[in-house]
């Protein structure tokens, strides 16, 4: 109380020239799993950083928004959050924000430097195999999917045919054919890189530069090729890369929108033809295919989308999706309500934006996914990124003019590289349980900033790398002006039952995952029976009981093993080693959710500023 | 000594279990049918209009500063190709025709400290001679210093 009465004089008393900015230290409770230790994360605004452990034993920073993050680890995965807030000027704010997005941004191109140069081996395999007779060796090519294969014995498209029309308006009447020829002559004359040095460099500071790799160069000429083979052709979507979207017919309004986004997209399309990215194939295919769907949406007033699932998505079993039935309904009434927010734009009035047209794109097809799961019963597939994506197999691969041997000697050096390059990798983002984790890196990245948020933290003294303690020592050290506890999704609800209902029939109801109406079994959680998250003084009796109930479901689980693949067995063991702490008062494990309706989620002072209006997540 | 290894096998454990940094997330699988991009410029965040833009915005500015910083110019193809997987991130494959992009490149150039003449070649390069396109990445320069 006293910290945040001191924040308010400061700020009224002129501290800061303008309102303050606010840093947030997250320290995220535990859970079971790779989870039990808790975590953190800080908070900026809209923005939340935070570093994983992941396979192959690395440490990454991944950046999410707020809002999601929030919901991911406090409502899904039922975690507390306490957030120690410091009142911060502009300029330290920037410096902060800077460092982290930088080190996030460095970061993200040493991986992808990473998988280029295994896509290079693994192009190579495949172009060998077609130097030496398999032509059956195909590589798949981004946004080809649209219309290669061909469906057999359609037409060509009026949309294609016009933006063909256009181009050679533009470019020469047989500016395609001489693009075509172009660009294979520069595949064939496109090198591996034999100058390559075979160890390459991990630069200790700032923004790497490498070398283009081989498998992007090529994958942008292939994807040009087909781009352009596409358009000469006047090739038609697939039929299988457009959907209708079972909504309303479009108003007038909505129609003008995207007939006149059509028409801004179909001139960005021939402007593209000469951009000096060197990889326009694919947006290209993208924006050819988005024009064919637009055009079909003029046609029949109806909204017509490509499919923009990518290759290799995520799915949901039917089977898991049948066990959450009762939810489907939540699920296609939040996807709705996140179309018509899209649909917004569209009637606006103000001339829409890719992005405008993207997000309508993806709304629409998360709708018809569900809904065809859902009354299909099928497979659901989900995705957190929807960009049209949709790949095709190529076997028409273009062979450098390259001798077969030179061929081998280059196979045999990409293999090298990447495999040096990946163990460099691994060594500099090593995990280590003491001194590179997700409290330890947080602190460094505060340190370099030089961002004045107090006195300095090092997580890796004393036992600071721990998130819990580590939340401590930022209390202690930090100008930490407030503190707040963001509740768990069950903890809030069972804050709200308490006040509207008599707390003993409350807390009898909900102690007890047999009885509970907040907590449902989730697949993902491991076996057991009472919730020790809010029972501090019983932890170690219902510790005991959870440990005595795992065993007993492990029992029958062993007998079911034949039946259930040892699901019930597994989820015991599981269950019996996070009830072990239990009798010590440690309490790890807190259930989780699939899936929470928005009406429920706990509702949260927004994140980027003290004192404004809550928003439900 | 057999003692001894078992306490140190144990405060291991101990001290494992009490560590983290990792997530599950497979439960969040059902969740991902009705949720777009993790990041702030997520379509189905309730936050402010325009945070999609300025999210896009800041991401162009900081990489461009990055890049610049240590490359002092270096290849623009290679700046292209990560700029183009950065746009794609939010949801934009056609970069070129964002207006928004030249901006923050221009508040990119600003914040890395690029003298007048560096500008002038990054506008010339970066424009493809496209005036507004060099006079977004003017003013974008201008507000960034």
């Amino acid at each position: 109380m006293r910290r945040g009465i001191a924040l308010a004089l400061a700020v009224a008393g002129g501290a800061f020239a303008s309102p303050p900015r606010f840093v947030d230290y997250l320290y995220i409770e535990a859970n079971e799993g790779g989870s039990s230790g808790g975590h953190a994360a800080l908070r900026l605004g809209d923005e939340t950083y935070h570093f994983q452990h992941e396979a192959p034993g690395v440490l990454r920073l991944r950046r999410d928004g707020s809002e999601h993050f929030r919901y991911a680890y406090g409502v899904l995965e039922n975690r507390t959050m306490h957030l120690s807030r410091v009142a911060v000027p502009d300029a330290t704010y920037a410096e902060l924000r800077q460092r982290f997005s930088e080190r996030y941004l460095i970061e993200r191109k040493f991986f992808a430097e990473r998988d280029a140069l295994s896509d290079d081996r693994v192009l190579l395999e495949r172009l060998l195999a077609h130097r030496r007779g398999d032509t059956e060796a195909t590589i798949r090519l981004r946004g080809a999917g649209f219309f290669f294969p061909e469906d057999g014995g359609t037409s060509p498209s009026a949309a294609a045919l016009t933006l063909l029309r256009r181009v050679k308006e533009a470019y020469g009447a047989d500016a395609v054919e001489r693009r075509i020829e172009q660009v294979r002559r520069e595949l064939m004359r496109l090198t591996p890189g034999s100058t390559d040095s075979p160890t390459p460099d991990v630069p200790a500071q700032g923004y790497p530069q490498f070398a283009y790799p081989f498998s992007s160069r090529y994958r942008d000429l292939l994807a040009a090729l087909a781009a352009l083979e596409a358009l000469a052709r006047a090739l038609p979507l697939r039929a299988d890369a457009c959907r209708a979207a079972v909504v309303e017919a479009l108003d007038p309004v909505e129609h003008r929108a995207l007939a006149a986004f059509a028409d801004r997209l179909e001139e960005q399309l021939v402007r593209l033809l000469r951009s000096e990215r060197p990889d326009w194939g694919y947006p290209f295919l993208v924006g050819m295919a988005r024009l064919a769907a637009l055009r079909e949406s003029e046609r029949t007033g109806r909204l017509m989308l490509l499919d923009a699932f990518p290759p290799g998505d995520e799915v949901v079993p039917w089977r898991a999706l049948r066990a959450y039935r009762d939810i489907v309904p939540d699920l296609l009434a939040e996807a709705r309500e996140e179309l018509t927010r899209a649909r917004a734009r569209l009637r606006s009035g103000v001339p829409i934006e890719e992005r405008d047209y993207a997000d309508v794109e993806a709304a629409a097809n998360r709708l018809l996914e569900l809904d065809a799961a859902a009354n299909g019963q099928r497979d659901l597939r989900v995705s957190a990124e929807l960009l049209p994506s949709r790949d095709a197999p190529w076997a028409a691969l273009v062979l450098p003019d390259v001798p077969e041997d030179e061929l081998a000697v280059d196979l045999a050096r990409a293999k090298t590289r990447a495999r040096r390059f990946a163990a460099q990798l691994e060594r500099r983002y090593a995990y280590d349980l003491f001194s590179h984790n997700c409290v330890s890196e947080i602190f460094a990245t505060v340190g370099v900033s030089g961002a004045g948020l107090g006195g300095r933290l090092d997580g890796r003294k004393a036992l600071d790398f721990i998130p819990f303690v580590s939340a401590r020592a930022v209390d202690r050290c930090w100008n930490v002006a407030q503190r707040t506890t963001l509740w768990s999704y069950r903890r809030s609800q069972l804050a709200e039952m308490y006040r509207r209902e008599e707390p003993l029939h409350v807390w009898l109801r909900e102690c007890n995952t047999l009885t509970s109406t907040i907590y449902r079994r989730n697949a993902d959680d491991s076996f057991f029976l009472l919730f020790t998250d809010d029972a501090v003084a019983l932890r170690p009796l219902f510790g005991a009981v959870n440990v005595a109930g795992a065993l007993g479901a492990g029992a029958v689980g062993f007998a079911l093993l034949p039946f259930d693949r040892g699901h019930l067995l597994a989820s015991s063991v599981r269950g019996a080693l996070f009830s072990l702490p239990e009798l010590a008062f440690v309490n790890l494990r807190k259930g989780s959710f699939a899936y929470v309706r928005r009406a429920d989620r706990p509702l949260d002072e927004s994140p980027g500023a003290a004192g404004t209006p809550g928003e439900r997540l | 000594m057999l003692a001894r290894r078992v306490r140190s096998l144990v405060v291991s454990s101990m001290v494992a279990l009490l560590t983290g940094c990792s997530v599950s997330v497979s439960s969040w699988s059902l969740s991902k049918s009705v949720r777009s991009s993790s990041r702030s410029s997520d379509s189905s965040s309730s936050s402010s209009p325009g945070a999609a833009e300025r999210a896009y915005r800041d991401d162009v500015s900081d990489y461009t500063q990055a890049y610049v910083k240590s490359s002092g110019g270096g290849d623009l193809g290679n700046f292209r190709a990560d700029l183009a997987r950065l746009a794609e991130e939010h949801g934009i494959t056609n970069w070129e025709e964002n207006p928004s992009t030249y901006t923050a490149i221009g508040e990119g150039l600003a914040k890395a400290g690029v003298s007048s003449a560096a500008l002038m070649a990054y506008k010339q390069n970066l424009s493809g001679g496209d005036a507004s396109k060099a006079q977004l990445i003017q003013q974008g320069y201008d507000s960034g210093r």
